[in-house]
């Protein structure tokens, strides 16, 4: 069984852009979630080592997934990756315990950047 | 919520993607001009009518006056409409928060023309980038002011038959201050942009 994990938006295009985007043959066992009352549910579940996380999503919004992650002490890894490009934005989420803020689009590049960074590949 | 709209559910979806990542960065464009934090809603995509102009403004029927800006484009060599129209109490915002003093109507007219030119040109020069289509945009025109949103009218779409509207709502955090920007697609546009989706979804 590979890394659970989550990517969490509510666009079907922007999953697919994400799953493409994921580094080649790196060991994922992946759960989508449309909203984020789908992408709290899996975290609670399990599914959630790491999560790939929208900002704007109906239902639940992804400020409040961050909320929640913090408020029940999960162990997710959270990397947020959002089209609000404002700074504002970056500092709310990594203050709300996000380990990276990536602007949309993602591509393969970008996101290996990032779990290079953080050794998480 | 879903509407009707021209588009398949793939395209939709793609459409409204590709407006998320554009109005995103015309909403960095507006938080540096109001000096604020602005709240980004999802775009909402539905078939238009041009008699019914107030129902693509939904995010706007708080029962308050609006005033209203339209700005001219050409999308793929078709001609668009960006109609960018706020509420009344949204006004006194904006002239505060970028330190002007509105006491006519032609400040105003100027106040209302550049919040069109600030949020409008980022936004399509996004759109245009993304979907690799031609861009031309021509100078806003105030078309209302102070009016009853149910009788804003929009001449140019009058012959409009078969088109589509994009509805991008921005919101200032803790303040009254809300704007909706309208892109406006007649039906040859919008098969332009079906076929370039459909080439988009399946990369």
């Amino acid at each position: 069984m590979g890394i659970p994990l989550l990517i969490c938006d509510d666009s079907n295009m922007a999953r697919k852009q994400v799953t493409r985007s994921l580094p080649d043959g790196w060991d994922v066992d992946i759960t989508y979630a449309v909203n984020g009352v789908e992408g709290i549910d899996a975290v609670r579940q399990g599914h959630a080592e790491m999560l790939f996380l929208d900002l704007t999503m109906p239902e639940m919004d992804g400020y409040e997934v961050l909320e929640l992650i913090k408020q029940e002490a999960h162990k997710s890894i959270v990397i947020v990756i959002s089209g609000d490009i404002q700074p504002e934005a970056r500092e709310r989420v990594l203050k709300l315990g996000a380990l990276e803020f990536i602007k949309k689009p993602i591509n393969k590049e970008k996101l290996a950047n990032v779990l290079q960074m953080y050794g998480l590949i | 919520m879903r509407y009707l709209t021209p588009l398949t559910e793939d395209q939709r979806d793609c459409l409204q993607e590709i407006t998320n990542v554009a109005m995103g960065a015309a909403g960095e464009s507006l938080a540096a001009f109001t000096d604020t934090f602005v709240t980004l809603s999802i775009p909402v995509i539905r078939a238009f009518e041009p008699e019914q102009l107030a129902e693509s403004l939904s995010h706007l029927k708080t029962g308050e006056n609006v005033s209203a800006v339209v700005q001219p484009f050409q999308f793929a060599e078709h001609e668009c409409f960006a109609l960018v129209v706020i509420t009344e109490s949204s006004f006194t915002d904006l002239a505060q928060f970028t330190g002007r003093w509105v006491d006519n109507e032609t400040v105003a007219g100027e106040l209302l023309g550049d919040l069109a030119k600030t949020i409008n040109r980022v936004c399509l020069e996004g759109l245009s980038d993304t979907m690799d289509m031609s861009l031309r945009l021509e100078e806003p025109d105030v078309i209302a002011m102070n009016t009853v949103l149910d009788e804003l009218r929009l001449q140019d779409i009058s012959g409009w038959d078969q088109a589509m509207s994009v509805e991008i709502n921005y919101h200032l955090e803790d303040h009254p201050f809300n704007c909706d920007l309208l892109l406006l697609f007649p039906d040859l546009a919008i098969e332009d942009i079906r076929m370039v989706l459909d080439s988009m979804i399946d990369m």
